[in-house]
């Protein structure tokens, strides 16, 4: 089998990674023993350790020789505009613990059926789950296939195409089937059950839990907080429902798996530039103790450091990507309100920028728009002065504090809340550097992002 | 209704509330069905709210038109909650 040097595809990244670790261990070099760390044998400042580790890690993920094509996954979601990002980034299977190919591969009409191609897999289904989705799915738009004597079922159609940008290609091989399905046969011929016991064909009867129905209002009988477990939640998650901050991760968790499941609505190109973001915030999910993805059975599939890492790796792209398309969305946004301003309408929701009813606005001066990249160094070497100004300050206050106070009970309370701002403007600091590489990086990739095209043809 | 509850509807279904959206001047529940303490994975729907002489109400969103800016509002907000720096950059952008 031909072997394949994905690091070639992925050069562009893994050269501009390369020239954010040399920054950071080229200042390690001027700083003092007490402010550096050593990592790898490189002395690097201290405050930069994490980032650096990140780096390296991400590195090791992109740099990859002599592999099956078979064995990479393809981030062509990413392909913008007129822009092409075909093969952007290539990253194993293996390390991003993907089984199946799942989620945002491909959307489109499929030929000689003209319906739509059925929702992906989502990270927290089971096969059996999705299966049944599929067969209910095409059976609603009268297309079924055949099963065999070991219930096996044919290819679905759209199993049967390669899908480039939401558009069906016909292989050059009559034979061929989608990763996805190579893994359910794999799947069915491994479970005795299974070859033992042809399945019935009829569509899988409807879910017996009630559900609200479209055009009709449902009257509330009655509400209650939610307090229980979840059965189908991690364990670690259902223990501690009953406070704030964990209802808060449990709410993260739910929605992204539901966002992701109704992405499919928005149109593909939102999907190919959204998409990404999101399939990265659902494995991302990695600060629930325990709960190491999205719910039920992902955490049999991600081990914690390679949901650390994916989340990296993938933010460096898809959250960018996302940053610039939402930008591009609210200038949309604003643009609508300031038209229907200009028309003399009201707005009509309490979040639109209202604009005081003094006629259209120009478009706002304070906003970086960030056309080149020494703009976007600009901005972020603003961010980083500010905040180590603030640090400065408060290095300032502390003195003063240690100096003047009266009381020890004084001094303690004065001296917890400047930790408490160091931390936060820390913090903060640290997500600067992070946005400050993610921008720098990609931004200039993206700026051709077309409102209109960004949201699929979608009028807000 | 708010966040949190678990609503039973009049024909039995129920739904946990997970975030509510304003669009519109009218108030909408991001939704996931719930059936016997399982959430379930394949009913994530919007429901608009509202009260007449019979009580309060919710209907399920259908308008593509509209169930798209839902989404992309959640969208929006799950984004922006992941990144802080581009949270106050729409918030700069929204406010000049």
């Amino acid at each position: 089998m031909a072997m394949f040097d994905a690091s070639k595809h992925n050069k562009k990244l893994i050269d501009e990674i390369q020239k954010a670790i040399d920054g950071i261990v080229v200042t390690g070099k001027n700083l003092d023993d007490d402010n550096v760390s050593i990592i790898n044998g490189i002395k690097v400042p201290t405050d930069e350790k994490d980032r650096l580790k990140k780096l390296i890690e991400t590195l090791e993920l992109l740099d990859i020789h002599s592999v099956s094509r078979d064995s990479l996954f393809v981030f062509e979601e990413l392909a913008v505009d007129s822009k092409k990002f075909d093969d952007l980034m290539l990253l194993l299977k293996s390390d991003l613990g993907i089984e199946v190919p799942s989620i945002i591969n491909f959307y489109g009409i499929i030929p000689g059926l003209n319906i739509k191609t059925p929702r992906p897999m989502l990270l927290a289904e089971s096969m059996d789950n999705y299966e049944a989705y599929l067969k209910s799915y095409y059976h609603k738009n009268g297309y079924d296939v055949t099963v065999d004597d070991n219930g096996l079922r044919s290819p679905y159609p759209h199993e049967k195409y390669l899908w480039k940008k939401g558009e069906a290609v016909k292989p050059d091989n009559d034979d061929y089937v989608c990763d996805y399905y190579k893994k359910y046969i794999e799947v069915h011929r491994s479970s005795p059950e299974r070859n033992t016991e042809p399945q019935n064909t009829d569509p899988e009867p409807e879910p017996t839990a009630p559900r609200a129905e479209a055009g009709r209002r449902h009257y509330v009988k009655s509400r209650r907080s939610l307090k229980d477990k979840i059965l189908n939640l991690p364990h670690d998650i259902n223990q501690n429902l009953k406070s704030e901050e964990f209802w808060t991760n449990v709410k993260k968790v739910l929605k992204t798996v539901g966002i992701i499941a109704g992405i499919v609505v928005l149109g593909t190109l939102a999907v190919k530039v959204l998409g990404p973001a999101l399939v990265g915030a659902a494995k991302g999910i990695s600060y629930i103790p325990g709960a190491v993805a999205a719910a039920g059975g992902a955490s049999t599939i991600y081990s914690a450091a390679q949901v650390a890492r994916i989340r990296s790796t993938l933010s460096l792209l898809g959250i960018t990507a996302v940053g610039v398309t939402l930008v591009a969305l609210y200038r949309r946004y604003r643009k609508k309100v300031l038209d229907r301003a200009k028309d003399g309408e009201e707005p009509t929701t309490s979040t639109t920028p209202t604009n005081n009813g003094n006629g259209p606005q120009n478009e706002p001066t304070g906003t970086p728009n960030f056309r080149s990249k020494e703009e976007v160094d600009n901005y972020f070497k603003t961010k980083l002065a500010e905040n180590k100004k603030k640090l400065e300050e408060l290095d300032i206050e502390e003195k003063m504090v240690k100096e003047n106070s009266t009381s020890p009970e004084e001094m303690e309370t004065a001296l917890n809340s400047i930790k408490t701002r160091r931390e936060i403007l820390e913090r903060t600091r640290s997500q600067i550097l992070e946005m400050q590489i993610k921008m720098a990086t990609f931004y200039a990739d993206f700026q051709n992002v077309r409102p209109e095209e960004a949201m699929g043809g979608m009028s807000l | 209704m708010k966040e949190r509850d678990i609503i039973t509807l009049d024909n039995n279904a129920e739904y946990l509330l997970l975030d509510e959206i304003e669009y519109e001047d009218k108030k909408y529940f991001f939704s996931v069905g719930f059936s016997n303490n399982n959430v379930d994975y394949s009913d994530y729907i919007f429901l608009e709210t509202g009260i007449d002489n019979n009580g309060e109400y919710v209907e399920k969103v259908c308008d593509e038109k509209l169930y798209k800016a839902l989404l992309v509002i959640e969208l929006t907000r799950e984004v922006t909650d992941n990144v802080p720096e581009l949270k106050a950059q729409l918030e700069e952008e929204i406010n000049n």
